[in-house]
């Protein structure tokens, strides 16, 4: 019995080398076709640049590009900006590609599961070859492959995140790229707005309890400048079922406005339970990540009006006004499987796809790795079809967009407000009152009434 | 019963086993293996080891101690994250932080959660350990613990090399690889003599019957706390590994789909057998793998994972309780029509289980002590 | 003191989400002794039925309609997947219900999508909040904890006053005596899962006007249910009720004056409490131990 039981294990252990030798037959063909026989093992594990002519994921006729998304799972509302993205760069790749090279994007679900990303990550750049990461999802999930990423000199561009944490420092991490506005510096820009607006009141802060959150607690705290004082800063966990409690103790504070850095659901419940189940009228405002139409579907087009937050891209209806904005949705009604209930998200996914291909355009060739971080970094003053404002980059700035518009509720759509502010170039370290400044808004963007 | 005379297919085998696992790093390098193997493969075998720890380890609590825990996770998590703490933080030398890890979670594991389990049974253990599961990110971010932790944002190496003697030879991936399986081959040799001692057979006769256990002079107390000790002592050591292999831990690195994942790969792969525990590994190294594939021919297969994985475990739990452990035992001593026997014998029992209730005068019916005694596991398998 | 008086309020109106997904939990228990890992999200699912059904009718007839779908799939479950393992140890019918969850869970993302839908809240529990001297409470809430109320009252006088439920709780306590004196044994755990099921679609239809309706929102409530349920006595449904409002007002109270140095500790809260309480009096408040099975 014993015996046969243990030779079963060996036979088992044998089969399972052969299946998984087996498994990545197909998969391996194809990367064959696409890099050099060899490449695989050659990517030096210490190395930064691959010597030109032998570079991961690059041919003349295509290049590699791969993510670790939620396309499943807790925060799989998010999926449709890989969708997006996807359907972008096979619309360009459809009209030739850029430099003549077509762009393979490889999108892998991990759930939201922090070991999955692991496993799809190194999938990515072990087997897929990929060139380059680009626009990656989830905090937890992309801390725990960061540093691999770095190690095998892999450039990790414009994580879909705006939180400090990847850009505040670019000498430490030299191939990571933000996109969103950090969320230090809307704090800066919020805070600026509420001390102008709202001088001697009290406002109190909710916000998740993580790099977001904490980041945006941390600007608005500079940006209020004492000119506001602060009732109360009350933290939510995402594992939490919701902010009502936190809500509950800044009203007994005597809070005059409330600021939220919280992701749509908890948001719109937060909202939800102060205007119906508190009666309670003051202004709010919110963290650009929930300033979409999905969250005003949630809380109640009557509970969220006048609610206010950062914008950095057009709206969808404005799209009669704005060529760019007509193009993305004459895309997006080409791919109705991506999924229309927040537009806002989708312009995110346009902005970041072009940025993409801006600076795949920009690269000198041969392309390399090394090629692609410094075309990024020489990215000065352009501005997306969507965009309100432009991108600036540089060797000491990996943080893309540096301006926002305030933007308002109003009938359950967002519109954009005349107020703007900018901290083009600033350090995050260097936030301050005076160092966000107020600007212009495109004159053809103001819609709020 | 051990055989002093080893039969030469044994040793050929066994011989060719090791030979793969200790030359399967440069496979991806070999002229004819190279279209088949990539370098991917080192990472998806160490990371097989660490899946086989945590999967014996799962696998002694709840498929031979008959104890239910969809906390396994968590307990994972702690032992990477004291191997964290001790290496990153107090300059620990890492297989030692590792051994402390198992250490650690063992007598925890033991005391806080074994003692207090001898009067948690069944679904209350469920509970609170889901509880655990659930609560614990929180946990490590509460103030003051969060010093040690740091909070979200995780502990991570940035300075691993393999030591001196190995750098020529091998590099990063491949010295983790090696130091990885070397431990889960050893770690399973020792559970394999765990569980065919005195030790294992009280485990058993435990998840039989508890009373049963305790009239044959089983110290029951003693033999669970000690299955929670083993069990975690397992768990902590595949969690220091896991932040070695994955160089960084954060407090949402492992959670409760883990848990179920592993839930998954013990019940599909087989309850109460180390064969069970090797499939039940392959399953956590391939599932992502699986699914993705799934999905270029089926398309649908991607959004659909949840669905698949339950249904594998209903249709598992259900139809084959022995898992494909279990089948693979059925298939080698009757053939493929073992196999199929032993299915259609399953699903007529639950017909006439089914049946025995519809009908209220029906037939004598399936005595409650005797559905009691079908398997969570095999039993008499490969356990005996 | 507003402070306090308002998170108490608050506390108890969370406290009803927990305490109607915990009536479930128990009702299931209770009737069957299977632990349902599944309930919260079987209560989604039906939700996002209700869901589908509001969009072509008004929401009383599509709530009713959707109960009675719940009770329909909750009998359907446990004659095709629960009957085999109900008599096996606890461990085959836990795994079976946490495939049961994964399904689900994966059916409504695969059915409705990731999109988070706006649901209600609809016609009576629409409205100002009711205030009292800067203390208010939703209207939403009360309409929750009046519904949990009806339900709780309904299933006593079920259990209690009818033959039925007589036979349902014979069947509970002593499967084999209640075969052996006529009781249709199978049909009464088939009704205990129709009914747990119909609980759940009520709970769910509830919870979701509050926090909205996602694949994700009944998941965030099922630790605290599971909570209130042990806390108040996993066979007790009253028991279920004061559970939940303990734990959601104990929850608030830790959310407001545990400092804030520390953090956030609701979660830790109800573990601790699901600890104490099964270390101490395994039954819960009000629930009464059950027989020792050889």
């Amino acid at each position: 019995m014993q015996k046969s039981t243990f030779l079963r294990i060996v036979l088992v252990l044998l089969a399972v080398v052969l299946v998984g030798a087996t498994a990545c037959k197909s998969s391996t063909k194809k990367a064959a076709t696409s890099t050099p026989k060899g490449t695989a093992a050659k990517v030096t594990p210490k190395g930064t640049s691959a010597p030109s002519g032998n570079v991961p994921g690059v041919t003349d006729t295509q290049v590699t590009l791969g993510t670790h998304t939620s396309i499943t799972g807790p925060i799989a509302a998010y999926n449709v900006i890989p969708k997006f993205t996807k359907a972008y760069f096979d619309d360009l790749n459809a009209k030739g590609g850029v430099n003549n090279r077509t762009i393979n994007y490889i999108e892998k679900d991990d759930a939201y599961n922090p070991s999955q990303a692991v496993e799809l990550t190194r999938q990515l750049v072990e087997q897929d070859h990929i060139f380059a990461m680009f626009n990656a999802l989830g905090t937890p999930n992309h801390l725990q492959v960061v540093d691999y990423l770095k190690e095998q000199g892999v450039p990790d561009m414009f994580l879909a995140t705006g939180a400090t944490e990847w850009v505040k420092d670019p000498s430490a991490r030299p191939m990571v790229f933000g996109s969103n506005p950090n969320y230090e510096g809307e704090g800066v820009a919020l805070g600026k707005y509420i001390a102008a607006n709202y001088a001697g009141k009290k406002v109190g802060v909710v916000y998740q309890n993580d790099d977001f959150g904490l980041d945006g607690l941390a600007g608005l705290k500079i940006g209020i400048a004492g000119k506001v004082t602060l009732a109360g800063s009350k933290p939510y966990e995402v594992t939490d079922p919701d902010i009502n409690s936190q809500v509950d103790q800044l009203k007994s504070a005597g809070a005059d406005i409330v600021a939220f850095w919280a992701t749509p659901l908890f948001l719109a419940g937060g909202i939800k339970h102060a205007r119906a189940d508190l009666n309670w009228k003051v202004p709010f405002f919110i963290s650009s990540v929930s300033v979409n139409e999905l969250t005003a579907t949630i809380a109640g087009a009557n509970n969220i009006e006048g609610t206010m937050g950062p914008v950095a891209t057009y709206m969808a209806q404005q799209a009669d006004k704005h060529p760019g904005v007509a193009a993305h949705l004459q895309l997006m009604s080409q791919h109705p499987d991506i999924g229309t209930y927040a537009p806002a998200l989708t312009l995110y996914a346009q902005y970041v796809a072009e940025l993409m291909v801006e600076t795949l355009k920009t690269a000198k060739e041969p392309l390399t790795r090394a090629s692609l971080v410094k075309a990024a970094e020489s990215i000065t003053n352009w501005t997306c079809s969507v965009c309100l404002f432009p991108v600036n980059l540089s060797a000491t700035d990996h943080d893309p967009a540096q301006a926002i518009a305030i933007g308002v509720f109003q009938g359950g759509q967002v519109k954009i407000t005349n107020k703007a502010y900018s901290w083009e170039g600033v350090k995050v370290a260097d936030l301050s009152p005076d160092t966000v400044k107020e600007i212009p808004v495109p004159a053809d963007a103001v819609n709020a009434q | 019963m051990p055989s002093f005379q080893l039969p030469v297919a044994r040793v050929f085998w066994l011989g060719l086993l090791g030979a793969v696992l200790v030359l399967f790093p440069f496979f991806h390098t070999w002229p004819l293996l190279d279209g088949y193997v990539t370098q991917f493969r080192t990472f998806n075998a160490t990371m097989f080891a660490v899946w086989l720890l945590v999967v014996l380890s799962m696998n002694l609590l709840t498929g031979y101690s008959g104890q239910i825990s969809l906390g396994h996770a968590a307990v994972v998590l702690v032992g990477a994250f004291t191997t964290a703490i001790f290496s990153q933080r107090f300059n620990v030398p890492l297989p030692l932080a590792i051994a402390l890890a198992g250490l650690f979670t063992g007598v925890v594991g033991g005391v806080v959660i074994g003692i207090p389990a001898v009067r948690l049974s069944g679904p209350y253990l469920a509970i609170a350990t889901f509880a655990l599961v659930l609560s614990l990110p929180q946990i490590l971010k509460i103030g003051g613990i969060n010093n040690y932790t740091h909070g979200a944002l995780g502990i991570g190496i940035h300075d691993l090399q393999p030591p001196g003697f190995a750098d020529r030879f091998l590099d990063k991936s491949e010295w983790l690889y090696y130091t990885t399986m070397a431990t889960a081959v050893f770690m399973t040799a020792v559970f394999w003599n765990i569980t065919h001692s005195r030790i294992g057979r009280a485990f058993v006769a435990l998840r039989d019957s508890e009373i049963g256990a305790e009239q044959m002079g089983v110290n029951v107390p003693f033999y669970k706390a000690l299955a929670f000790a083993l069990s975690s002592f397992y768990a902590g050591i595949a969690g220091g590994l896991f932040f070695m292999v994955q160089a960084f831990v954060g407090p949402e690195s492992l959670g409760f789909f883990d848990s179920i994942l592993f839930l998954v790969a013990i019940v599909i792969g087989g309850l109460a057998s180390v064969l069970g525990s090797v499939l039940g590994a392959l399953f956590l190294t391939f599932q992502v793998e699986a699914i993705t594939r799934l999905g270029d021919v089926f398309s649908q297969a991607k959004n659909l994972r949840g669905v698949i994985y339950g249904g594998a475990l209903v249709i598992v739990m259900l139809l084959f309780p022995r898992g494909f452990a279990g089948a693979v035992q059925a298939f080698q001593s009757n053939g493929p029509r073992g196999v199929w026997r032993s299915i259609l014998a399953r699903l007529s029992s639950l017909v006439e289980l089914a049946k025995s209730y519809a009908a209220p005068r029906g037939p004598a019916p399936a005595s409650p002590d005797e559905a009691r005694r079908q398997p969570p596991g095999p039993g008499g398998s490969s356990a005996s | 003191m507003q402070e306090f008086a308002q998170q108490t309020l608050s506390g108890i109106a969370s406290g009803s989400l927990f305490a109607i997904v915990a009536l479930a939990i128990v009702l299931i228990y209770r009737s069957t002794s299977v632990l349902n890992f599944a309930q919260g999200e079987m209560a989604m699912f039906t939700t996002f039925i209700a869901w589908s059904f509001m969009t072509r009718m008004d929401f009383w007839p599509a709530f009713i309609l959707a109960i009675l779908v719940a009770a329909a799939m909750g009998a359907a479950l446990e004659r095709l997947v629960l009957r085999p393992v109900e008599n096996a140890p606890p461990l085959n019918s836990v795994i079976v219900t946490l495939g049961l969850f994964t399904i689900f869970n994966g059916l409504a993302l695969w059915i409705w999508g990731a999109q988070p839908k706006g649901f209600g809240p609809f016609s009576v529990f629409k409205g100002d909040a009711i205030c009292a001297a800067d203390v208010c409470i939703g209207r939403l809430n009360v309409g929750i904890l009046v519904v949990s109320l009806i339900v709780m009252t309904v299933l006593y006088f079920l259990f209690q006053r009818t033959t039925l439920g007589l036979a349902m709780r014979a069947t509970a306590q002593n499967r084999l005596a209640s075969q052996l004196v006529g009781i249709p044994v199978g049909n009464m755990l088939t009704l205990g899962w129709a009914l747990s099921a119909g609980v759940g679609a009520i709970a769910g239809v509830m919870v979701a006007q509050s926090v909205s309706l996602t694949t994700s929102s009944l998941f965030a409530i099922l630790l605290y249910a599971f909570a209130a349920a042990v806390l108040g006595g996993l066979n007790s449904p009253p028991g279920a009720i004061i559970g939940g409002i303990i734990i959601g007002v104990s929850k608030n109270y830790a959310a407001t004056y545990v400092p804030s140095g520390v953090g956030n500790v609701d979660l830790t809260l109800a573990f601790v409490m699901i600890v104490i309480v099964l270390m101490i009096r395994p039954t819960g408040l009000l629930g009464r131990p059950p027989a020792r099975r050889v």
